[in-house]
């Protein structure tokens, strides 16, 4: 069960990503606990993908982070969504909306 | 920029890379422990979920890696494609550059070669040829000057130095080569036994004149340059120490000069002594040019 749940992040995990970032500057370990709590548990991003991703993301100008102090007086690492990445983000979105569209379409093909 | 700041402040970016999955992991063990894990369980959970630090922080820069890349890529692509989407445009750019290349290629050797490095003889810049001349004759060349000199004068000239390091002489003749099938002209050239030395390049094959070679009794030898070697006797490696009538003589060829020698203009080199009882004899030896080198300081 593990696996597959992996396996369905790889595609979709930028774009996750991306839409939780969207909601305000927030930190790494916040991002993975907000897609697992959103998803009601049933995502789990592991780290050896998150962090990746992030720097990824960062890199291609999609995210811009800032070293800021967190409630509990810690410093960490915060993103926020670049105006590329509104952009990549609604392209995605629409993306995804056709993509699961047309699969639940097929599915729900009678025999 | 931001990978010129990256690849000047490597240890800065990975000491951050390290406090930001450091604080991730806290912030678990510190989610565990307020939903009531003991510490030490805690940690333990949190190391084993993140599932080994180094290896994380290794997929982190193979991520950044990785979009350089991409990015280089794809670059590479747009400028292909819109090079062969404009062919006149990528064909004139190309004759430009290709044209641009090449002219300073050939400026660049030229001047190289003319300028800077002319001659490939040592320490040229301090050579000088002297001239006699009469108080008349005090401007440009002309009647009353003279750069050539009897032998005696010569002589004289080289005992009474006192201001420069060695003085040489030389004088060029045509010397007729007989191989039994015919005969053939040269320029050759006299040159003191010094001459070689005194412009210090070696030669590619064998050695160059010693005082050995003028003296009275010694047997008579001979040097050639780089081209008559190469046109005339194909280049061939086993031709030192190979006897060679030359003006009727038979001489043994001991050195070969390399291509870009070409000291005293001739194609042939004799040791020159100071008493060829020959050249004495006819009185008519010149010496075309006296190529001096000062002293040092």
């Amino acid at each position: 069960m593990e696996q597959e749940k992996t396996e369905l992040l790889k595609g979709t995990l930028d774009m996750l990503i991306l839409k939780v970032v969207a909601f305000g500057p927030i930190h790494g370990y916040a991002i993975s606990q907000r897609i697992q709590q959103i998803s009601r548990d049933f995502f789990q991003v592991p780290e050896g993908s998150l962090y990746p991703a992030l720097y990824r993301l960062e890199d291609r100008g999609l995210l811009q982070a800032k070293w800021e102090e967190t409630e509990t007086g810690r410093e960490a690492k915060f993103y926020t969504l670049t105006r590329a990445g509104r952009k990549r983000l609604s392209m995605e979105m629409a993306n995804w909306g056709r993509l699961s569209e047309a699969v639940a379409l097929i599915l729900s093909t009678a025999e | 920029m931001g990978w010129l700041r990256r690849l000047f402040q490597k240890p800065l970016t990975e000491k951050r890379l390290d406090s930001e999955l450091r604080f991730h992991l806290e912030q678990r063990v510190r989610d565990y422990v307020a939903s009531g894990m003991n510490p030490e369980e805690a940690r333990r959970r949190a190391n084993l979920a993140f599932g080994g630090l180094e290896q994380v922080k290794q997929d982190c820069r193979e991520a950044r890696k990785e979009s350089h890349v991409e990015d280089f890529l794809r670059d590479l692509q747009y400028a292909l494609r819109s090079l062969a989407k404009d062919r006149r445009f990528a064909l004139i750019a190309i004759f430009a550059l290709a044209l641009g290349i090449g002219a300073t290629t050939v400026m660049f050797s030229v001047i190289y070669n003319v300028v800077f490095d002319p001659f490939p003889y040592r320490d040229f810049q301090h050579s000088v040829v002297f001239e006699m001349r009469d108080l008349a004759s005090t401007g440009g060349k002309g009647e009353g000057a003279r750069d050539h000199y009897t032998i005696p004068e010569f002589l004289a000239i080289r005992q009474q130095n006192h201001v420069f390091e060695d003085i040489v002489g030389n004088y060029q003749l045509n010397v007729l080569y007989s191989d039994g099938k015919g005969t053939r002209r040269f320029l050759g050239g006299y040159t003191t036994a010094n001459g070689f030395d005194f412009l210090g390049v070696p030669p590619i094959l064998g050695r160059v004149f010693s005082p050995e070679d003028v003296k009275q009794d010694a047997p008579l030898v001979f040097m050639m340059n780089y081209r008559l070697w190469q046109t005339e006797f194909n280049g061939d490696l086993k031709i030192l120490g190979k006897a060679f009538f030359l003006n009727g003589k038979s001489r043994t060829l001991v050195g070969i000069m390399p291509q870009r020698f070409n000291g005293y203009g001739s194609s042939l080199w004799f040791p020159l002594g100071f008493y060829p009882r020959d050249l004495l004899a006819r009185g008519h030896a010149e010496w075309h040019r006296d190529p001096q080198r000062r002293l040092a300081g």
